[in-house]
């Protein structure tokens, strides 16, 4: 399965956010979108989703235009998962099954079937234990893990996640990524995920995405990725975004300079 | 599967609707045993004692407050879901408001046309909400934000009718009668409304219940579930017009009933049962008993006949009061 943009122009309130980007997400794993805030980031992956109508440009699946396709055999080859997904007063288990819209029209519920592919997703997302608790009730990484897992029920070959990390402490963050990698791995499916962590671009993307200015860079991993990817981050972020000689992002700071931390 | 306490104690609201519906036919102005009541039922409407009374009067009435507030229930438990917002009332697009001008209309303007006061309520109840909808469509992007703006502007409209209406009926013979209509009332429940109601209640019913998983779906918002396939625009369109048509119903036969679509939702979420879009038979059956409930203070506590919406109102504000006090001592949202 081929997600690809091409050329794709959108403008919100008269400003230009994407301008002629291309992109395509076939092989499997993660590609990491990279760009400061109002890059355009959620604009872009909205755009793939096929929420977003561009002023140029199509968005194909497997190189049929994705607006000649239903909004359910869309949804059901291309899995979104906005930055704050609301949940409604229901419980982990219900809102995980909701991952069986896109197989259902109207009138349909889902039967036994989809109830043992939802408990199939929480448990390999180790929710299941959280089954009967509210969505109001569990915590921010525990609520991520069940969007993920609502998009698993659904089971699309492309996944576009907005800001997964944002609110998550450190060990979540890497929890879920670790997961995020191992599904993908064991699905042969890819996913394009904004983050704004260069480490977890680091750590984790197969390739990586900048968005900067409208126009989007792609970077394939290899043996001077790290390398590469700070060159073309710090013509964004500033000077001040350095990679240690251990491989890891920092912000060089005042007092880092003092104390020495990142220098070997 | 066990979510949200589907298993337990399914009974429980079909009892208390069939428990309120007993007690419908029990009491009254002259009250019946429950032996009374059976011979009565089995010997049909040409029975001898109460079997006249019951079929003519209470059977009716009894079936026009159990269906017509099962109807608002669900009318309100429609209007929360695609609105997201758990405090909007049936009334948010001036349904009630359209159908009250439409029936005072014909109060006014058609007094002896028979059928027409529930006709012209009926028109001008659907009339509001097309205007509404066809307002929201042409002033906002926000859709939900639209439609509830449009509603406040065709309420406003309909309200500014109504009070001209009232200006120019005789303060004598007609002012009285479309005030105390208003107030709402089952007074002339007759086995005719109660087939109108049916006809319009059933199938609207049908409809949202068959689609009670997209509008599940819808309750995490247009664009997750645009992502999860749903055309949000297309099913919000057909829950409100299915919605309407349940609340007029209702307010074309028995005049404006406020609360019972806000509060029946509240009261099986209270219940433990949080997702009521799955509940839906037991908004359909909480509603019923409510309005059923209300009807028998109305025509009972006083020899004269009080309107419901007094009772429904009361009902309605003490029960939202406790909530809010319940969710500040709980720390959690009043809906919670």
């Amino acid at each position: 399965m081929e997600l690809r943009g091409e050329h794709l122009t959108v403008s919100l309130s008269g400003r230009k956010v994407l301008d002629d980007v291309t992109i395509s997400l076939s092989r499997p794993g993660i590609t990491a979108l990279l760009g400061l805030n109002g890059a355009g980031k959620t604009t872009l992956l909205r755009t793939l989703a096929g929420l977003l109508k561009p002023e140029s440009g199509s968005v194909y699946l497997d190189g049929t235009a994705i607006e000649q396709l239903s909004p359910r055999q869309r949804a059901r080859q291309v899995g979104y998962l906005p930055q704050s997904p609301a949940h409604g007063a229901m419980t982990v288990e219900e809102y995980v099954l909701l991952g069986a819209a896109p197989w259902l029209s109207w009138g349909a519920v889902p039967g036994a079937k989809w109830e043992a592919r939802t408990q199939r997703a929480m448990e390999r997302l180790g929710i299941n234990g959280l089954a009967q608790r509210s969505m109001a009730a569990i915590s921010g990484g525990e609520s991520r893990r069940a969007a993920l897992a609502q998009a698993l029920v659904a089971g699309p070959p492309v996944l576009l996640l907005d800001e997964p990390a944002a609110g998550l402490d450190l060990p979540r963050q890497h929890e879920f990524f670790d997961l995020l990698a191992q599904l993908l791995a064991r699905e042969g499916h890819s996913a394009l995920v904004s983050v704004h962590d260069p480490n977890l671009a680091l750590s984790y993307g197969d390739r990586a995405a900048v968005l900067a200015e409208g126009k989007l860079t792609i970077l394939e991993r290899g043996a001077d990725f790290g390398p590469k990817l700070a060159g073309l981050l710090a013509t964004i972020y500033g000077p001040e975004l350095r990679l240690s000689p251990t491989g890891h992002f920092y912000w060089n700071t005042k007092r880092s300079e003092d104390t020495d931390v990142y220098r070997t | 599967m066990k979510a949200d306490g589907r298993n337990r104690a399914s009974w429980l609201f079909p009892c208390l609707w069939l428990a309120m519906l007993a007690l419908s036919l029990l009491a009254g102005r002259y009250a019946m045993t429950p032996g009374q009541v059976l011979t009565g039922l089995l010997a049909g409407p040409a029975g001898e004692g109460g079997a006249a009374l019951l079929w003519n009067i209470r059977l009716p009435r009894a079936l026009l407050t159990a269906v017509g507030g099962g109807g608002l229930a669900l009318a309100g438990l429609a209007f929360q879901t695609v609105f997201s917002n758990p405090l909007v009332s049936p009334d948010i697009l001036g349904v009630a408001n359209g159908c009250s001008v439409g029936a005072v209309c014909a109060m006014l303007f058609f007094p002896g046309l028979a059928g027409g006061r529930e006709l012209s309520a009926f028109l001008c109840g659907l009339a509001a909400v097309a205007c509404a909808l066809a307002l929201a469509r042409v002033t906002a992007k926000d859709q939900v934000l639209g439609m509830v703006l449009a509603g406040i502007v065709i309420s406003g409209l309909s309200s500014a009718l109504l009070m001209l209406l009232k200006f120019v009926a005789d303060p004598q013979r007609q002012l009285p009668a479309i005030e105390y209509w208003l107030m709402g009332g089952f007074q002339n429940g007759t086995w005719e409304r109660v087939i109108s109601v049916l006809i319009l209640t059933v199938p609207a019913a049908a409809v949202l219940y068959s689609g009670r998983f997209s509008l599940k779906v819808l309750s995490l918002g247009d664009e997750q579930a645009q992502a999860l396939g749903l055309r949000p625009g297309r099913v919000r369109l057909l829950a409100v017009g299915c919605a309407t048509v349940l609340v007029a119903a209702v307010v074309a036969s028995a005049g404006v009933v406020s609360w019972i679509g806000l509060m029946a939702p509240h009261l099986v979420r209270a219940a433990g049962r949080r997702d009521v879009t799955r509940n839906m038979p037991a908004v359909f059956f909480t509603g019923g008993a409510l309005l059923m409930g209300a009807d028998l203070f109305a025509r009972t506590l006083t020899a004269a006949e009080i309107p419901v919406s007094i009772f429904t109102s009361l009902f309605g504000a003490v029960l939202l009061a406790y909530f809010l006090v319940r969710s500040r001592r709980k720390g959690a949202e009043p809906w919670n």
